[in-house]
């Protein structure tokens, strides 16, 4: 997979408008024509015949419930997955991400925040031969996260530490919105971050020292005051 | 144990004060009686025998009575005759004496009547200068006794009063306090029973002793109230699942609605005005999706339905959470945000539920930009206050209309008025905030503006003082 479109997306839902309306959006936001399943029967035949990368289940189906579904399919092949479900209660979504799922997301729903959530959770599930395929472009810069490198015309190559090269997937992952101080820490020292909030600023420092034009006045890695940092879209570019 | 103590108190001043209350009844009526006496008497014999004696007087060698103030009949009224005896029991002197009682009598017979009676005439005798003055009442007017005791006897009687009256008290005292045990008893088992009723359990009280028929009627209104609040469960659930219900069946239906005005919106094919209107869809469509979830958790918060999952957390990263998740959603759009927390309130530590800490947080500032369509800058603010963290929400746009801040006061869910402001959520937000043991309050920013302030405790500590604002059921 070069592309996260590339990927090959499985809907299950019991209702046949909601399968035409995820997958018209999918197909406008240039993914390939999805699978679609009405039953647990026939997302069970479908998995097997187009080995899906990504699983779209509701929970409420005419033969079982999603997240048996879920079990019996991860069971099979673990491919990372998202519930889309009307059933809004605390536990059902705890259960669902209990399980093992990437996402939960209540009906009604934004396409566009359908479409954002299953990008983040292809982008980190399928990093690695993403990577491959392709760069985080900043300007003139372009960052090879996989080989934690960044290059530029006329410039030296430099390279990324580790604690660099993850807070910069963290942005990247989120690009265009911003990550809380709380969550980059989180990112690279796990849950016991309190304290590497002064270290966490001069990693950042260091990343717009290698990302910037003047480090000083920064235009792609932006600060958001009292609340964390933002990497800028790639309409900057 | 005080309830005992005030009984026992009681019951002592009661008995106390019954003891003192009859005797004062009984010397009353006993004075009242010698003086009713006093007067019957006075009239019956107008002097005494040695008031009549000092009369007596030698005239001539014979003893005369001074009739100069009264006469002889005036003296003697109310007595049947008068007579003096000398030293040798000879009459020397008589007033309508019997002929049968005028003869000399002897010392025997002198000590006879002197103790009891003379031919059954009560007599009363009074040493004179003369001799002996004796008078007799009428028969049957007077009773007389003699009373005598051994010394011994006496003395005893005396000497034993003390410690008997002692014990008496003691007596007292102690059936005052079996009394009052018995009674704090039975009053113990009934305020058991108001106990159970206020906690809403079942109240099974013994139906005995000087508090039975209380127990029956309380016993009574127990199972009243097991019934009605039995009712009251039965009609909450009903109505939590069909709102439950409701807001499940409507949400497909909304999705296709949302999800195809969002691509007619972005259809570059369409003419501007019918993209508008996709536009003008998804955007109500979005409100009633909030307002379905709102309403689903509303009635979850207002009949206990929804479980807290609290947990221990930071309040620093669970506001700048929230308040990402805001900037990076389309209605920041309209909004900028300044945000800014005091180090001791970032460190603070909330035992929340974090989800519905974020949804409340969220609808304040979605309020915030639905309802300034111009935009605004919402200035988040959050510190500690004593042992609770205080996060203010001001914007300056154009405030809370007064109606809305009116209701925001006073109302509850599900009990607003048709006309009233739909605040439902903001009404959540005092209900989440009420769930942690904290109130939100909501007022107009200075100058211009509206603000949202909402209290919590911080872990470990009690429920936010309440009366610095109202919270909202």
């Amino acid at each position: 997979m070069r592309r996260i479109q590339d990927a090959r997306i499985l809907l299950v839902d019991d209702n046949p408008d909601l399968l035409a309306l995820v997958g018209s959006a999918l197909q406008n936001a240039g993914y390939q024509p999805p699978c679609a399943a009405q039953s647990c029967a026939a997302a069970r035949r479908a998995f097997a015949a187009a080995a899906p990368d990504f699983l779209v289940l509701d929970v409420n189906l005419p033969d079982g419930d999603g997240f048996t579904l879920f079990q019996e399919l991860q069971a099979r092949r673990e491919v990372p997955a998202l519930f889309l479900s009307a059933r809004d209660a605390d536990a059902d979504r705890l259960f669902g991400l209990g399980l093992g799922a990437d996402d939960y997301l209540t009906k009604p729903f934004l396409t566009q925040e359908l479409l954002l959530r299953m990008e983040h959770i292809l982008r980190r599930a399928y990093r690695a031969e993403l990577a491959q395929g392709g760069a985080l472009a900043l300007g003139r810069r372009s960052v090879s996260l996989g080989d934690a490198l960044v290059t530029a015309p006329g410039m030296e190559p430099l390279t990324l530490t580790a604690t660099e090269r993850a807070l910069l997937q963290k942005l990247a992952d989120n690009r265009g919105h911003i990550v809380t101080f709380d969550a980059l820490c989180e990112s690279v020292w796990g849950d016991g971050y309190y304290g590497y909030e002064n270290a966490l600023n001069v990693h950042i420092r260091h990343l717009r020292e290698k990302l910037e034009d003047d480090p000083s006045h920064p235009v792609w890695l932006l600060t958001v005051r009292g609340l964390g940092y933002k990497l800028a879209g790639e309409a900057r570019a | 144990m005080k309830t005992l103590g005030r009984l026992v108190r009681r019951y002592i001043t009661a008995a106390v004060g019954i003891t003192l209350g009859i005797l004062l009844l009984a010397f009353v009526t006993m004075a009242g009686f010698v003086l009713w006496w006093d007067r019957y008497y006075g009239e019956l014999n107008a002097f005494a025998p040695h008031r009549i004696a000092q009369q007596l007087e030698l005239r001539d060698g014979i003893l005369t009575l001074d009739e100069s103030e009264h006469s002889a009949g005036e003296w003697l009224a109310g007595y049947a005759w008068a007579m003096v005896l000398d030293d040798d029991g000879n009459v020397i002197w008589q007033y309508r004496l019997p002929a049968a009682l005028d003869h000399r009598y002897t010392v025997a017979q002198a000590v006879v009547f002197a103790r009891w009676y003379l031919d059954d005439w009560p007599t009363v005798s009074y040493i004179c200068d003369y001799g002996t003055f004796v008078v007799g009442y009428p028969k049957g007017a007077l009773v007389r006794w003699n009373l005598y005791m051994e010394r011994r006897l006496f003395d005893s009687a005396v000497a034993i009063l003390r410690p008997l009256l002692a014990a008496d008290l003691a007596l007292v005292v102690a059936i005052c306090v079996l009394s009052a045990w018995r009674m704090h008893k039975n009053l113990k088992n009934v305020e058991q029973g108001l106990d159970s009723l206020a906690a809403g359990r079942p109240a099974v009280v013994a139906q005995t002793g000087a508090t039975a028929e209380l127990a029956a009627k309380l016993n009574k209104t127990g199972e009243h109230l097991r019934r009605q609040n039995e009712l009251i469960a039965r009609r909450d659930t009903a109505r939590t699942n069909w709102i439950a219900g409701v807001s499940h069946d409507i949400r497909t239906p909304l999705a296709l609605i949302m999800g195809y005005a969002e691509q007619l919106q972005g259809d570059a094919a369409l003419p501007a005005e019918q993209r508008a209107k996709a536009a003008a869809i998804a955007a109500q469509s979005q409100k009633i999706k909030s307002l379905v979830s709102d309403l689903n958790l509303t009635s979850k918060l207002q009949y206990n339905a929804q479980p807290l999952r609290r947990e221990c957390c930071a309040a620093g990263p669970l506001l700048r959470r929230a308040v990402a998740d805001f900037c990076n959603s389309g209605l920041a759009e309209r909004c900028a945000v300044d945000f800014d927390i005091d180090p001791d309130a970032d460190a603070a530590m909330l035992n929340a539920d974090a989800a519905l800490l974020a949804r409340a947080f969220e609808n304040i500032l979605n309020n915030a930009a639905r309802h300034n369509p111009d935009g605004c800058t919402v200035t988040v603010r959050a510190a500690l206050a004593g042992a609770a963290l205080r996060v203010t929400f001001a914007d300056d746009g154009t405030g809370f209309p007064p109606a809305v801040l009116a209701a925001l006061g006073t109302q509850e869910a599900g009990q607003s008025a048709p006309d009233a402001p739909h605040i439902l959520g903001l009404h959540l937000v005092g209900q989440i905030a009420a769930a942690h043991g904290g109130s939100a309050a909501f007022s107009q920013a200075a100058p211009h503006g509206a603000k949202a302030t909402v209290t919590l405790p911080l872990a470990g500590a009690g429920p936010v003082d309440q009366s610095q604002a109202r919270p909202l059921r």
